[in-house]
């Protein structure tokens, strides 16, 4: 899914957990920690920008876009952590972070395909996606930006 | 010159068997729709049960038996491809108990740490029962 419904979905379900004066004060993590999973897919792009286009025309998964954010190692490096850092941080920082960084990797899991997550034990591309047709996946990158934006707008004002 | 040629097509050919297995390596894992439905249920059951538990406790608490019902369904109906089930289930615990706090976020860890042990040496580690125990916890605390 796209960065900006990432962002939004986390804001939404950080304001209806935490509640809305909690989920303002901390936006800026709640955007840094729903997007930054995303720059591990630049290097690809930069490198395979035609591959990139035809791939958002036509909605299909790549295999080779997932960089090492959205690995399983590295999501267990980051959790491992985020342990630590309970202990000496703010609590509700770090679990707004934790949070809106594994509600990226299970809208991802949810919308495209998991690739290779058990990389460099394992090279499957796992893939959960119950609509799992290009069309879908464009139409939900293109629908979910107003749409989410929309129940943001219902629930915090 | 025969040799050059012969040698060249032997490259050639030594050269797309090797990008054969690398692109056979990279493969999809297909699983059948009971088995993506049980594991897409337990992404959006945790999420819904971190929205709903904070207000409605009793409705939360519905949410979590209902996905440790499709866990047992998926463990003794539904053969469940285990990679994938393996990685679902480290998201959606990561994302169930980020908010709960201490000991429940060190137990993600160690599944985490359990869940790799499993992919890289030992085949039958065994991965704690979080959502089970943390439903138990809560009926006790009710």
């Amino acid at each position: 899914m796209n960065t900006v419904s990432h962002v939004l979905i986390g804001f939404t379900v950080s304001a209806v957990i935490f509640g809305h004066e909690t989920a303002r004060e901390y936006a800026l993590p709640i955007a840094a920690a729903s997007s930054v999973m995303d720059l591990d897919h630049l290097p690809y792009i930069v490198k395979h920008v035609r591959e990139s286009f035809r791939s958002i025309e036509t909605g299909a998964a790549n295999a080779h876009i997932s960089g090492v954010f959205h690995k399983e190692i590295t999501q267990m490096i980051f959790l491992i952590i985020m342990l630590i850092a309970y202990f000496f941080v703010d609590k509700t920082l770090i679990t707004i972070i934790t949070l809106n960084v594994f509600l990226h990797f299970g809208i991802d899991a949810l919308v495209s395909n998991s690739d290779r997550v058990f990389a460099p034990f394992s090279n499957h591309i796992l893939s959960i996606r119950l609509l799992g047709t290009h069309k879908f996946r464009v139409a939900i990158d293109a629908g979910s930006i107003p749409l989410l934006a929309m129940i943001l707008w219902f629930i915090v004002y | 010159m025969v040799y050059r040629v012969l040698k060249k097509s032997a490259h050639a050919v030594v050269v797309a068997i090797a990008l054969d297995l690398k692109e056979y390596k990279n493969k999809v894992i297909k699983i059948h729709l009971g088995q993506k439905i049980a594991a897409t249920s337990t992404i959006v059951g945790s999420i819904l049960f971190i929205m709903i538990f904070p207000v409605y406790h009793s409705i939360g608490l519905q949410v979590l038996i209902a996905l440790n019902v499709i866990d047992l369904i998926s463990a003794i109906f539904i053969k469940t491809e285990k990679k994938t089930k393996l990685y679902t289930d480290r998201v959606s615990e990561a994302i169930m108990f980020s908010v709960a706090g201490f000991p429940w976020f060190i137990l993600t860890a160690i599944n985490y740490i359990l869940a790799m042990l499993r992919i890289t040496t030992y085949k039958k580690t065994p991965i704690i029962p979080l959502r089970f125990i943390f439903l138990l916890f809560l009926i006790l605390q009710e």
